[in-house]
C-alpha cells in the first residue's frame, strides 16, 4: 500500500533516466516533488514513494501502455492518463488515489479478472503475484460474470525450464519484451489475435534463451513458472539469504531462498552496477546437485586402490605425513583458488607459503593465465555508454551471459560498434564484425595497431589494419574484453591501450576468465611469483604447468588440489594424464567425484559456496559478500576448516583461520599493508605464465589429411564441475560437438549429426559432428571440458592442438562405446557422471 | 467441640450425597460407552476425498498459513498427469500435523479452499511417544470418501504389539 505523505514535503531525487537535466515540479497527492523532465508519472510516484500499480510497465522496459492498470488523473486533462507511460512536465497535478481512478482501476481489474482461472491455491505465484495483490487493493470483491470462463492450454511446456498456463496469462507482454529488448532474441512472442492471443516461440520450438529464467520473475501473474521449482513450496514458506553466484566472473548478486534447510529457487537481487537485475539460468539452477548421490558427503581415503569412507580427522592424518614429508624436500605443490572464495583463496596460498614453505601455488587450473588486466580496468557499467566494444578470444554469450546482455544492450540500442578478433565466427545475440585471426597472431595485430594508432593514419600493415586504427582512434570510449589466455596478447593490447589513452580516448579491460573467482585468486596470491595483492616473492614457485611437468617427471613428492579440476581443465591432457598418476600422494577437496578427485589418494569433501559464507571478487575487480544459506552435510567441511585443520596437523596451529570473518581479516591487513607501502603506483604485476608458443601446433596443420585444428569453444551449460552434475541444467546440458566447416566435411565425408572420432596427442574423443562455416577450414570447434568427451586430450598447453578425424560409422560406434566404458571403469577419468 | 454441631454437618453433607444418589449419573463407563460431546466439538482432523477417490487436497498450504500454532506442514507436488491424486496440477505429497501443538482452533477448517482438512469429534489422542502424535497422510486420509470421518476413527487404533487395544470411544453426532 502506498505510505501516506504529509502534503507540502519537498524532495529532491536522483535523475531516473533523465532526458534532461532540468528538474521539473509536480505534486502528487499533495505531495510536491522535483524530478528531471521526461521522468514518467509512474517513476515520479515511486520517488514520493507512493506506488502506481503496473502489470505491463517494468523500469528496465519501454514503457508501452497495454494493461491500463496504472490510470491516474492529472489535473487539466479530461480523462485518465496512463502513468507509465505519460511523462511529467512542470506544474503537473496528479491523483493516484482519486474516486474516478479506484473506478478505472476496479473496471480494468474486472476485465483482467474475466477469464482468468480462480486456481491461486494451485499456482506457483500465489503469495507474491501482482494479480493477486492488487485485487486485493484495488479490485471488485466479486465477479458479474455469468458465463463460462474461456479455456486456454495449461501447463504448456514452453522450454526446458519454463511452464505456460495460457489461461492466467494477461497478456501484458512484460516477458516478449524481455525476449526482445533485454535479451535481443526476439524468440518469445506472442501469436493469434485478440482473446485468442497466446504466448509462443516465433519458430514454434522450445524457448532456450539463456536468460528464460528471468521471464518467470517479470511475470506479473502466474502465467510463466519455473520448472525446477514447480510446486516445491510457497513464497511465504521461503527463508532469503543474500548471495552471490559463483558460476561465472561476472558475480551477479542473487538471493537463495530456502525451505527446511534446502535450497528450493534463487531469485534474483538487482545490483545495477552489476547485473542490472538478471541473472542467466546456469547460475539460477546450478544448486540442485547439492541434493544428488554424486556429492561427496565425507572424506575418502585410498587404501589399497579403492576409495574407503574415511572420518574428517583420519583424512587430515592420511595427508598429514605424505604433506609433511614433500614439505622438507620442497618438492610439493598446491593448485587451485579460482573456484574458491577469496578468504579461502588466501588461506590456500597462505598454506602453500607458511606451512608447507613453498611458492609452488598455482590457481590457474586452465587454460587462462591472466585473470585481470595490468591496468585500465573497466567496469561493467562502462559497456553501456562505449562506442566500440574490441572482444578477442572471449566468447560471451557462453562465458559471461549477464556480462553479454550490457553488450547487447550497448550494441543494439546504444549504437556500440562490436569487433571480435579471434580464429572463429563468434554468435553473438547483436550484429558484429568479425576478423579472422590465428591464435598466437593476436598479440601482432595488438602490436600492429598500436603502431598505426601511434603514427597518425599512415597506411601501414594491411589493409584491415588500418581500418581497425580508423575505428579505433574514431571511437569515443573503447572498451576491450579478453579471456586471459594469452598472456603477449594482453601485453600488447595494455601497449595499444596507452596509445589509445595517450590521445584521450577513455579506454578500459575486463578478463572475462573461465573460473568464478580467478581474479580473487590472483589477488589473493594463488600465484607463484605474486603474494597477496600483488607483490612479487622473491624467489618464484612452479606454475601449474610447471608443476606437472615436474610431477610427470616424478620431481614432485605430493600435490594438494583445492576448488580445481586440472584433469578435465587444463589443456594439456596428456601431461595431467601423467602428472597426477606419477605424483606419489595427491590430495583434493572438492564438492564432487570430478576427474582429478577419482584418481587422488584423499579426498576431503567441500561444502559448496551455498553453505559458507565469503567474499567473491567478479571480473572488474568489485569484492562481494555473500553468506550462508543452508547448513552443510555432516562430514562436509568448507575449505578453509580444511586448509587450517591441516596446517595444525603439520604443527603450524593458528596460522589458518578456520573462520572466514578471520580470514578476511588476515586478507584485509595484508592488502592494507601493500596498498599503503605501493602508493600511487597504477600498473599491476603481472603474474608468471610459460611460454608455450613454441608448443602451439595450430598452424602446423596438413589440409590434405584427416586432420584438423582443434579449438576448444565453450558453451554455457557445457563444462565439468557442479553444471555436470545438476538435474536442474541437465535439459539444456550440450552432447558434446564439433563444429567443422563445410569444405572439410565434404573432404572428410561427413554429414551433420555423425559421430565423429578425433585423435589426437593424448587420446581420441567421440563427438556428434555440426557443419556449420563458423569454423574456418582446417579447424574444429569442439566443446570445452565435456566430461564425457574431454577435448584436452587433443591440445597441448597452449590451448590448441590438432586431431585426426574419422568418421564412425554405426557398428564401430558401438563398438566404441562399450569400449569406452569398458576404459572408463579402469582409468576413472572417463567416469564423470558416475560419481560415488 | 460441639457434637451435635459436628453430627449436623456430617448430616448437611451425607444430604448432598443422598441427593445425588437419585439423581442420573454423570460419570460414564468410559471407554466401554462413547463419551457425549457438544454437537460441533472439534477433535482430530482429517484429510478428505471426493467420491471419485481423489483427494481434496491441492497441497496450497493455505491450512499451515492459517495456523496460529505453527502446527501443519505441507509439501505440495505435481500431479501425474496419467495417475492423479488430486484434481488439478499440484497435489499435497506431505501432509503432516502436530497434534502436540495443534490447538484444536478450527482455523486450518476455514481457510481450506477446498474442504479437504475438517476437524472430527474425535478427541482420544493419548499415546506414548511425540513422534506417533505427529499425524501424517496415513493417519489423515479417510480411507472411504462415503465413510468420511466415520472410517477415520480407527486409526487410533495402531499400537504397539503387546498393549491392549483401546476400545473405540467414538460417536458420530
Amino acid at each position: 500500500m502506498p505510505i501516506p505523505k504529509g502534503p507540502g514535503v519537498q524532495r529532491s531525487v536522483s535523475p531516473l533516466q533523465p532526458s534532461s537535466h532540468r528538474l521539473v515540479n509536480v505534486i502528487i497527492d499533495g505531495n510536491a516533488v522535483s524530478v528531471p523532465e521526461g521522468t514518467l508519472v509512474v517513476e515520479a510516484a515511486k520517488a514520493l514513494g507512493t506506488s502506481v500499480p503496473v502489470y505491463c510497465y517494468h523500469p528496465k522496459m519501454d514503457p508501452v501502455g497495454l494493461c491500463r492498470i496504472c490510470l491516474v488523473e492529472i489535473e487539466k486533462m479530461p480523462k485518465l492518463q496512463i502513468a507509465c507511460s505519460t511523462r511529467v512536465s512542470e506544474g503537473m497535478v496528479v491523483h493516484t488515489m482519486s474516486e474516478r481512478v479506484a473506478e478505472a482501476r476496479r473496471g480494468v481489474l474486472e476485465f483482467l479478472l474475466l477469464n482468468h482461472p480462480l486456481d491461486c491455491p494451485i499456482c506457483d505465484k500465489g503469495g507474491e503475484c501482482d494479480l493477486q495483490d492488487f485485487t486485493m487493493s484495488y479490485g471488485p470483491g466479486a465477479s458479474r460474470l455469468n458465463e463460462p470462463k474461456l479455456h486456454k492450454p495449461k501447463a504448456v511446456d514452453l522450454g526446458p525450464t519454463i511452464v505456460l498456463d495460457e489461461e492466467r496469462c494477461i497478456l501484458c507482454r512484460r516477458c516478449t519484451r524481455f525476449d526482445a529488448e533485454i535479451a535481443q532474441e526476439r524468440n518469445l512472442v506472442v501469436v493469434e489475435r485478440g482473446h485468442r492471443s497466446l504466448i509462443g516461440t516465433e519458430n514454434g520450438g522450445a524457448y532456450t534463451s539463456y536468460f528464460s529464467g528471468n521471464t518467470t520473475e517479470i511475470c506479473p501473474v502466474g502465467a510463466l513458472t519455473s520448472k525446477p521449482y514447480r510446486f516445491r513450496s510457497r513464497p511465504w514458506d521461503l527463508g532469503h539469504t543474500d548471495s552471490i553466484c559463483n558460476q561465472c566472473p561476472v558475480g551477479c548478486n542473487f538471493r537463495i531462498d530456502t525451505r527446511f534447510g534446502r535450497i528450493m529457487r534463487t531469485f534474483t537481487r538487482e545490483n545495477t552496477s552489476v547485473d542490472d537485475g538478471w541473472i542467466c539460468d546456469r547460475g539460477r539452477y546450478t544448486f540442485n546437485y547439492l541434493y544428488q548421490p554424486s556429492r561427496l558427503r565425507q572424506p575418502l581415503v585410498r587404501r589399497g586402490g579403492e576409495f574407503v569412507a574415511a572420518s574428517f580427522d583420519e583424512a587430515i592424518a592420511a595427508s598429514a605425513g605424505p604433506l609433511a614429508a614433500a614439505a622438507q624436500t620442497g618438492r610439493v605443490g598446491v593448485i587451485g583458488g579460482g573456484r574458491l572464495s577469496d578468504e579461502e583463496a588466501f588461506s590456500l596460498q597462505r598454506f602453500a607459503r607458511q606451512v608447507l614453505h613453498t611458492n609452488n601455488i598455482d590457481h590457474r587450473a586452465g587454460a587462462q593465465r591472466l585473470a585481470s588486466p595490468a591496468r585500465y580496468q573497466a567496469r561493467l557499467e562502462d559497456l553501456d555508454d562505449a562506442s566500440l566494444i574490441l572482444i578477442f578470444g572471449a566468447l560471451t554469450p557462453e562465458q559471461a551471459p549477464i556480462l553479454d546482455l550490457r553488450l547487447r544492450r550497448a550494441v543494439a540500442r546504444r549504437h556500440a560498434k562490436l569487433l571480435f578478433v579471434g580464429p572463429y565466427r563468434p554468435w553473438f545475440a547483436v550484429p558484429c564484425n568479425y576478423i579472422e585471426y590465428t591464435p598466437g597472431a593476436i598479440g601482432d595485430l595488438m602490436n600492429q595497431l598500436s603502431d598505426v594508432v601511434h603514427h597518425g593514419r599512415e597506411e601501414k600493415g594491411d589493409g584491415f589494419v588500418s581500418e581497425i586504427a580508423n575505428e579505433l582512434v574514431g571511437a569515443e570510449k573503447i572498451i576491450a574484453i579478453h579471456n586471459g589466455r594469452d598472456a603477449d596478447a594482453a601485453g600488447a593490447l595494455d601497449r595499444l591501450m596507452d596509445t589509445l589513452h595517450q590521445y584521450d580516448h577513455p579506454v578500459g579491460i575486463l578478463v572475462v576468465g573461465s573460473q568464478a573467482n580467478s581474479r580473487g585468486a590472483e589477488a589473493a596470491g594463488c600465484i607463484p611469483n605474486l603474494s597477496p595483492a600483488y607483490i612479487p616473492v622473491d624467489d618464484p614457485g612452479m606454475t601449474t604447468h610447471q608443476m606437472l611437468t615436474a610431477a610427470a617427471e616424478g620431481k614432485l613428492d605430493a600435490l594438494f588440489i583445492a576448488g580445481a579440476n586440472p584433469a578435465l581443465t587444463y589443456p594439456d591432457g596428456l601431461l595431467v594424464r601423467r602428472a597426477l598418476d606419477s605424483v606419489p600422494f595427491l590430495a583434493v577437496a572438492e564438492q564432487l567425484m570430478t576427474e582429478t578427485a577419482a584418481v587422488a589418494d584423499v579426498v576431503f569433501a567441500a561444502s559448496s559456496f551455498a553453505e559458507k559464507s565469503g567474499h567473491l571478487t567478479n571480473l572488474e575487480g568489485r569484492r562481494q559478500a555473500f553468506k550462508a544459506a543452508v547448513e552443510p552435510p555432516v562430514g562436509v567441511f568448507s575449505d578453509l576448516q580444511i586448509f587450517s585443520a591441516l596446517a595444525s596437523a603439520l604443527g603450524r596451529e593458528g596460522v589458518i583461520a578456520a573462520d572466514a570473518d578471520a580470514a578476511f581479516a588476515q586478507l584485509r591487513a595484508a592488502e592494507d599493508l601493500i596498498r599503503r607501502a605501493r602508493g600511487g603506483q597504477t600498473s599491476l604485476p603481472r603474474p608468471q605464465t610459460d611460454d608455450v608458443s613454441d608448443l602451439h601446433s595450430g598452424d602446423a596443420v596438413d589440409a590434405t589429411h584427416h586432420t584438423l585444428a582443434i579449438i576448444p569453444v565453450p558453451r554455457l551449460y557445457g563444462g565439468g564441475g557442479a553444471a555436470a552434475y545438476d538435474p536442474g541444467v541437465a535439459p539444456m546440458r550440450p552432447e558434446p560437438f564439433a563444429v567443422i566447416h563445410p569444405d572439410d566435411a565434404v573432404r572428410l565425408g561427413l554429414d551433420s549429426g555423425d559421430r565423429v572420432q578425433l585423435s589426437g596427442r593424448g587420446g581420441s574423443i567421440e563427438v556428434e559432428a555440426k557443419i556449420a562455416d563458423q569454423a574456418p577450414p582446417g579447424v574444429a570447434l569442439v566443446l570445452a571440458d565435456m566430461p564425457q568427451a574431454p577435448v584436452n586430450r587433443l591440445l597441448d598447453a597452449s590451448g590448441f592442438g590438432s586431431a585426426t578425424a574419422q568418421k564412425l560409422r554405426a557398428e564401430e560406434r558401438l563398438r566404441g562405446e562399450l569400449g569406452s566404458s569398458s576404459v572408463a571403469v579402469g582409468d576413472g577419468y572417463a567416469a564423470a557422471g558416475a560419481g560415488v | 467441640m460441639n457434637p451435635f454441631k459436628v453430627m449436623l454437618g456430617l448430616m448437611l453433607g451425607m444430604r448432598t450425597t443422598l441427593k445425588y444418589l437419585f439423581t442420573k449419573k454423570s460419570t460414564i463407563d468410559y471407554p466401554n460407552k462413547p463419551f457425549p460431546h457438544a454437537e460441533r466439538f472439534r477433535g482430530v482432523h482429517e484429510l478428505r476425498k471426493y467420491e471419485d477417490g481423489l483427494e481434496r487436497c491441492i497441497g496450497c498450504e493455505l491450512c499451515a498459513v492459517a495456523c496460529p500454532a505453527n502446527a501443519i506442514t505441507v509439501i505440495g507436488a505435481e500431479n501425474d498427469p496419467a495417475h492423479p491424486t488430486s484434481p488439478g496440477e499440484r497435489y499435497g505429497y506431505r501432509y503432516e500435523i502436530d497434534m502436540l501443538r495443534c490447538i484444536f482452533c478450527g482455523w486450518c477448517e476455514e481457510a481450506c479452499p477446498t474442504d479437504a482438512i475438517v476437524l472430527t469429534p474425535r478427541f482420544d489422542l493419548a499415546d506414548f511417544t511425540r513422534e506417533r502424535l505427529v499425524y501424517g497422510k496415513d493417519k489423515l486420509l479417510v480411507k472411504d470418501p462415503f465413510t468420511q470421518h466415520l472410517a477415520n476413527t480407527e486409526s487410533a487404533a495402531e499400537t504397539e504389539p503387546g498393549r491392549p487395544l483401546p476400545p473405540q470411544a467414538q460417536a458420530a453426532p
